[in-house]
């Protein structure tokens, strides 16, 4: 009774001091206490540490000890750890010298000080857990084993680990076979995990991917290891592998379910010489394999389903497939359980599904030779008028017919005549401007949605507008390919020279203007595509077109990092021609 | 992570308003914070002749200018030199680096940088001055439109704490090839057996021993201050300051470059001391330049700023329960450095003074380790955030107020 009391007065004691803000009061000694807003000094200045309460709480420490205090002073985590802070969901982790562990607020243990590393956390709430090993002084976490803990405390992944990976390798350098690979741990301290921890690749030494195995987000194997050199993200409860020898390889899954391995194809070539897809990942129940026969459809077996197509799409929005098969060039459209995608029996000759559409049920087709807009139900809804489409792309549906290229909206109306030799596809929703190619020219010109007239000046290359600037290439645009304004912009200073002739020659094509939404020129360059985001950037600060200064500043702040001058000329010091200053 | 927000008033402190301490601080808002700073224009002397020059001058392009100093950059960044620099050893001013900066009329470029001034026409605005001078634009603009006393104390003060407060670093640095791998990783096995116990210490660590062999580098750097006073404030502007393209202003101020003046303060030069390369792969030569540059350049600024007290930087007080500050061992903060805290005074013509209201010393044991590299190294107190003072005497300090080493 005593106790119930004295513990619902601490309570009470505690809510009335947290409602009136303590702050930390240093006195001439240098001792840290806490003050309420009176001034008063509500707890004792006895502490060489003390940091601000939050939430209730404040980190104190004397002697090289740290602790964590409530308002009426009293410990909540008893001042014996040799380092405190605020961890997750509002949690503590606590270092008792060389083992870290973590507190509640209530000063309840939620993992015991037993782990060598607790590492900070992701935007998905998860983080590395270390056992065992030690922190080297580099900052390395040498020898442990490794697992998953979230932000509440919970140990996803038990860390009995030696090489725990995530799946994060875009393949960026990889062609023909993109998707996310398993990306080696950097095992620093500092480090966070880049993934959710949805699936975690497994290895028995941490420094390789090669035949790692897979774990499900709470630690379970799905996949054991040794079973492929190189695994993909699983996806549809299937994994891509890929089995890699000196003048071979085998493709493959690696069915979650039944824990089996499914060779599909092979090729007696290594695998950096192969030049082509090889399998797909699974989308619903099927995959598509490519092989000297063609393309053909496997399910989770590894049967073979349907077989025969020179084409195959997938649009993960629509969640359709669509081939076209060898015989009589009709596509098959199927969803991802392979039931007819539309309700009617209809032969496609060709489809479009882009990723990018606004449209919810409205398909572009090609039937009989004409392309024009259908709904799942197989109805017409833009009529079969013209001889190509492509779209939606977000609200916008490029078209062609017998008088050229132009543009409609998703009701059908015509947001750009069909008078042009050819029209770039939008990349937003509607944009203002298309880029689109006179016949008579054959340059392009900037189309205006708003009162459909093409207008401003013709050239012979451009790119679509992008954060209100364009990037452009007038006819007979000369670049002085000797100047270092220029060859700097490519940076060739650390390329030998019989290769640097080449890579102007190369490159030469891809220097330019900056044009603003106005169409005037903002930039007149010579700029180099690969800048433009550095020319965009400068161009919003300026707010208008360059003047002829503020365009040579442009050029010689972007070749600045490769110029240099001597500074010598002969025994005298030489003079830096004008040219090569911006003031 | 709460945000904090400095003013120059601040008082909150006193209200016991719940501000996290420094550590918990990210880095990027320390360069949100708005107080004036001198501005500099960085300058390489690069030998060619030398081993891993293409490296250091690379590693000099990264490095940043000091956040605590605006960007004042031209477009020449590097000159090369295919020999030593002559009289390079000499603590005197060096003649042909004064004669380069002559010749090259580095002085005009950075008075015309300052007024944004076109290179082909003349125009010229005061955007620059207004940006880093923290004027209110639109009362900046109002008063210089007067053409009054109070417009002449507003450029007054603009031309003694922005203008004037320009400076020039000319920086020769030549590699030292020196080795010695034995010591060094004698001690490093002697460390590692002390912490973990284990003899077989794995490639990675293998690798981080190898990399310890000798790369340094020696770096002498001149400090030149631009000179701007009331003589050349009124010549540029009234015969070279053009609110619109001019052709005589134009060719007015190209035929005055000449006499602009940069003053000679101070040379330094670098200690050449080993530079650890823990925790850097041995195949990341670049980072390993860049680190040993980046250090021994620091450590130069230091050097500058004890020989010439106007090239000393503020900082402003971030928290005053502990009173800690963004500066550390890069600044070359010690156990003995004294703090002046001054409160800036703003008058109502705009000028700003700074008055010295009080001194601190560091907390022993925390100055913020903020050297390059410092976490990736290990370093103790790298992770703190920010140094931590105690107060030696004077009135109440509050957040907003900036402290600089006396």
């Amino acid at each position: 009774m005593c106790r119930t009391l004295l513990f619902l007065l601490s309570c009470c004691l505690s809510c009335s001091l947290f409602a009136q803000n303590l702050s930390v009061v240093t006195n001439e000694k240098g001792k840290k206490g806490y003050a309420n807003e009176q001034g008063a000094v509500v707890i004792a200045q006895d502490y060489t540490d003390a940091e601000p309460f939050e939430n209730g709480l404040a980190i104190v420490g004397k002697k090289g000890k740290f602790g964590v205090i409530n308002t009426s002073g009293a410990f909540v985590i008893p001042m014996k750890y040799s380092s405190i802070k605020a961890w997750g969901e509002k949690l503590f982790l606590v270092n008792a010298g060389k083992k870290v562990g973590l507190y509640d607020q209530t000063g309840a243990e939620v993992l015991k000080p037993e782990y060598s590393h607790i590492g900070p956390l992701n935007c998905y709430g998860v983080a590395w857990i270390t056992k065992g090993g030690a922190v080297l002084k580099s900052n390395m976490i040498y020898n442990s084993k490794w697992g998953v803990v979230t932000s509440k405390g919970v140990v996803k992944v038990v860390p009995t680990y030696a090489g725990l990976m995530e799946f994060s390798d875009t393949l960026k350098t990889v062609q023909y076979h993109e998707g996310l690979a398993l990306a080696i741990n950097k095992m620093i301290t500092t480090d966070t995990m880049k993934t959710d921890g949805e699936f975690l690749g497994f290895n028995k030494k941490p420094s390789t991917a090669r035949e790692a195995g897979i774990l499900d987000a709470n630690g379970n194997i799905i996949m054991p290891t040794g079973i492929a050199t190189w695994v993909i993200r699983p996806a549809s409860g299937m994994v891509r592998c890929y089995n890699l020898f000196s003048n071979s390889c085998k493709f493959g899954y690696y069915n979650l379910t039944t824990q089996k391995y499914i060779q599909v194809s092979s090729d007696n070539k290594s695998f950096d010489k192969i030049e082509y897809w090889t399998h797909t990942d699974f989308a619903g129940k099927f995959a598509v394999v490519n092989h000297a026969s063609g393309w053909f459809f496997v399910d989770k077996d590894g049967n073979k389903i349907r077989e025969g197509y020179n084409f195959v799409g997938h649009s993960k929005k629509s969640k359709v497939w669509y081939a076209r098969r060898n015989s009589d060039k009709v596509c098959d459209v199927f969803d991802e359980e392979g039931n007819p995608f539309f309700k009617k029996d209809l032969k496609i000759q060709d489809a479009s599904f882009p990723e990018t559409t606004m449209a919810d049920d409205l398909f572009a087709v090609q039937i009989d030779g004409k392309w024009g807009m259908i709904n799942r139900a197989g109805e017409e809804k833009i009529p079969f008028n013209y001889l190509k489409m492509n779209g939606p792309n977000y609200d916008r549906v490029i078209t062609k017919t017998e008088s050229g290229w132009g543009v409609i909206d998703l009701e059908g109306n015509v947001v750009v005549e069909n008078n042009f030799k050819d029209i770039y596809t939008n990349i937003e929703a509607s944009p203002r401007y298309y880029w689109v190619q006179n016949t008579a020219s054959g340059l392009w010109q900037a189309y205006d949605t708003t009162d459909k007239t093409a207008k401003g000046n013709e050239y012979a290359t451009v790119y679509n507008f992008k954060d209100g600037y364009a990037f452009v290439i007038p006819k007979n645009f000369t670049v002085d390919d000797k100047s270092e304004l220029v060859t700097f912009q490519l940076g060739t200073t650390y390329v030998k020279a019989d290769n640097k002739v080449k890579v102007m020659n190369d490159n030469k094509k891809y220097f330019g203007m900056l044009i603003d939404s106005n169409l005037d020129v903002q930039c007149e360059g010579p700029l180099y595509l690969g800048h433009r985001k550095v020319a965009v950037e400068a161009a919003k600060k300026v707010g208008k077109p360059f003047t002829k200064a503020q365009n040579r500043a442009l050029l010689l702040n972007l070749t600045r990092k490769y110029r240099s001058y001597n500074f010598l000329n002969g025994k005298s010091v030489n003079v830096i021609k004008e040219e090569n200053w911006d003031f | 992570m709460k945000k904090l927000t400095i003013t120059l008033l601040a008082c909150t402190m006193m209200c016991g308003g719940s501000l996290l301490p420094a550590a918990a601080q990210k880095k990027a808002e320390q360069t949100d914070m708005k107080y004036r700073r001198s501005s500099i224009y960085s300058l390489l002397i690069n030998h060619s002749d030398q081993t891993f020059g293409e490296e250091i001058r690379n590693a000099f392009m990264e490095m940043p200018v000091p956040d605590k100093y605006n960007d004042h950059e031209l477009s020449v960044k590097v000159v090369e030199l295919s020999s030593k620099l002559k009289g390079a050893g000499s603590s005197d001013e060096n003649e042909q680096v004064t004669q380069f900066l002559e010749k090259n009329q580095i002085a005009s470029r950075l008075v015309a940088k300052w007024f944004n001034r076109d290179i082909f026409t003349g125009q010229c605005d005061m955007e620059l001055i207004k940006e880093r001078g923290l004027y209110n634009a639109t009362k900046f603009d109002e008063i210089l439109a007067e053409r009054s006393v109070r417009s002449q104390a507003l450029m007054m003060d603009a031309g003694e704490d922005l203008i004037g407060n320009t400076f020039v670093l000319v920086n020769d640095i030549r590699y030292i090839d020196k080795e010695k791998t034995a010591k060094v990783v004698g001690g490093l096995f002697r460390v590692l057996g002390a912490l973990t116990g284990y003899d077989d210490l794995g490639n990675s660590v293998g690798s981080m021993v190898e990399s310890i062999k000798g790369f340094r580098v020696k770096i002498n750097t001149f400090l030149y201050r631009l000179e701007w006073n009331e003589e050349t404030a009124n010549l540029f502007y009234k015969e070279q300051y053009a609110a619109a393209p001019d052709v005589t202003k134009w060719q007015n101020f190209n035929n005055a470059r000449g006499t602009y003046k940069l003053k000679y303060c101070q040379k330094v030069e670098s200690s050449g001391n080993q530079t650890s390369f823990m925790g850097i792969n041995e195949e990341a030569k670049d980072i390993m330049v860049r680190k040993a540059c980046q250090r021994a350049l620091d450590e130069n600024i230091v050097d500058l700023q004890t020989k010439v007290p106007e090239f000393r930087t503020k900082s402003p007080i971030v928290t005053t329960e502990p009173i800690t500050a963004y500066v550390g061992m890069k600044e070359g903060v010690t156990e003995q450095s004294v703090f002046e805290v001054l409160e800036e005074i703003v008058d109502e013509n705009g000028k700003h003074t700074y008055k010295s209201v009080a001194t601190l010393k560091p907390e022993p044991g925390k100055i913020w380790d903020n050297r390059y590299m410092a976490v990736e190294e290990g370093a103790p107190n790298a992770n703190l955030g920010a140094t931590t003072f105690k107060k030696v005497s004077g009135k109440d300090i509050f957040p907003g107020m900036l402290i600089r080493e006396k």
